[in-house]
C-alpha cells in the first residue's frame, strides 16, 4: 500500500484506503479525497481521526455508511 | 547436536534463509513485529466490513460511488484505468495476510525457541533472567514486574521504530534501507553499551 506523497496523513492506518484500490471505480475516492492536497481535509474518516475519535471502519469520506448487511 | 549456543554459521544461514524465503513465497519483508500488528489492528475495525461477503462490500461501494460522484466521473475513472493497464499490467496485487497465518506464525515462535533450546540441552521453565540479573536489576517478585516493565517497553518502541531485530535488522539492513541502518545500530550499540556497563558492575 503506497502512501500518497501529499494528501491525507492517515492512509497508511485507514480500513477503507486499500479498498479503494480494488476497482478503477472506487480509485476516485483516493483521486477525490486521499490524494488530494487539500480536499483530504473534508474527508469524514479525516476528521474523526485528526480529534483522536475512533474511526468506523462503514464511514466513507463523504460521511455516509456502507452498508454491510 | 549443539553445546550450549547455536554457532554463528549455523544461525546466520538459517535466518537468511527464512528471510529470502518468506520473501519468495510471501512477496513480504519478514518481520515479527509485523505480524503483532496484522493480528492486533484489523481488531480496530475490519472485522466490521468483514461481515460482509467481499462481492457485496465491492458492490456497496460502487453504488456509494455512483451515487458520490455521478455515472459520468466513474466511467472515466474505470475507461482511464483500462488505458493504463492496457500500456502496463496491474503487477500482482498484495491481498491482505489471514489473521490466522500471523496467528500462526506467532505461536510458533516459542515453538522454535523451545526446539533450539531443547537441542543444545538448555530446556528448562525459569522465572529469572539468572544470578547476575537478580544482582543488579531485581530480584523475587520486583524482577518479574521489570521484565514485564520491558516487555512492554519493548513492544511500545518496536511499534514506535517502525520494526524490530527482524525487521529492521534482517529485512531492513539487508536492503540497505538508512531508517532500518539507523535503527539497528541504535538498539545493537545501546545494548552493547549496556553490556559493558553490566559487566563493569558485576566484576569482582
Amino acid at each position: 500500500m503506497s502512501t500518497p506523497p501529499t494528501g491525507c496523513p492517515y492512509t497508511g492506518s485507514c480500513e477503507l484506503y486499500p479498498r479503494f484500490s480494488l476497482k478503477g471505480a472506487l480509485k476516485i475516492w483516493q483521486q477525490r479525497y486521499c490524494s488530494h492536497e487539500t480536499q483530504h481535509q473534508r474527508c469524514a474518516r479525516y476528521q474523526l481521526a485528526t480529534s483522536n475519535e475512533p474511526v468506523p471502519a462503514t464511514l466513507l469520506p463523504n460521511g455516509e455508511h456502507i452498508p454491510t448487511t | 547436536m549443539f553445546s550450549g549456543h547455536w554457532p554463528w554459521w549455523f544461525g546466520g544461514p538459517v535466518f537468511a534463509i527464512v528471510v529470502v524465503a518468506f520473501w519468495l513465497i510471501e512477496r513480504r519483508l519478514f518481520g515479527v513485529v509485523g505480524q503483532y500488528v496484522q493480528v492486533l489492528e484489523p481488531a480496530q475495525g475490519a472485522a466490521e466490513l468483514d461481515k460482509a461477503s467481499p462481492q457485496a462490500l465491492e458492490e456497496a461501494l460502487r453504488r456509494a460511488t455512483l451515487a458520490e460522484f455521478g455515472a459520468e466521473a466513474v466511467a472515466e475513472m474505470e475507461a482511464a484505468e483500462a488505458s493504463e493497464k492496457e500500456r502496463a499490467p496491474e503487477p500482482r496485487r498484495r491481498e491482505p495476510v489471514p489473521r490466522a497465518a500471523s496467528l500462526l506464525f506467532l505461536a510458533m515462535l516459542p515453538v522454535g525457541g523451545a526446539i533450539g533450546a531443547l537441542v543444545t540441552g538448555q530446556l528448562a521453565l525459569r522465572g529469572t533472567l539468572g544470578a547476575v540479573h537478580e544482582r543488579v536489576v531485581a530480584s523475587g517478585p520486583m524482577e518479574l514486574v521489570v521484565l514485564a516493565v520491558g516487555g512492554v517497553l519493548v513492544g511500545v518502541g518496536t511499534r514506535m521504530a517502525g520494526g524490530c531485530t527482524s525487521g529492521h535488522g534482517l529485512s531492513g539492513c539487508s536492503r540497505l534501507q538508512p531508517s532500518s541502518l539507523i535503527a539497528t545500530a541504535s538498539f545493537f550499540g545501546t545494548g552493547i553499551v549496556v553490556s559493558f556497563l553490566l559487566h563493569a558492575l558485576v566484576k569482582p
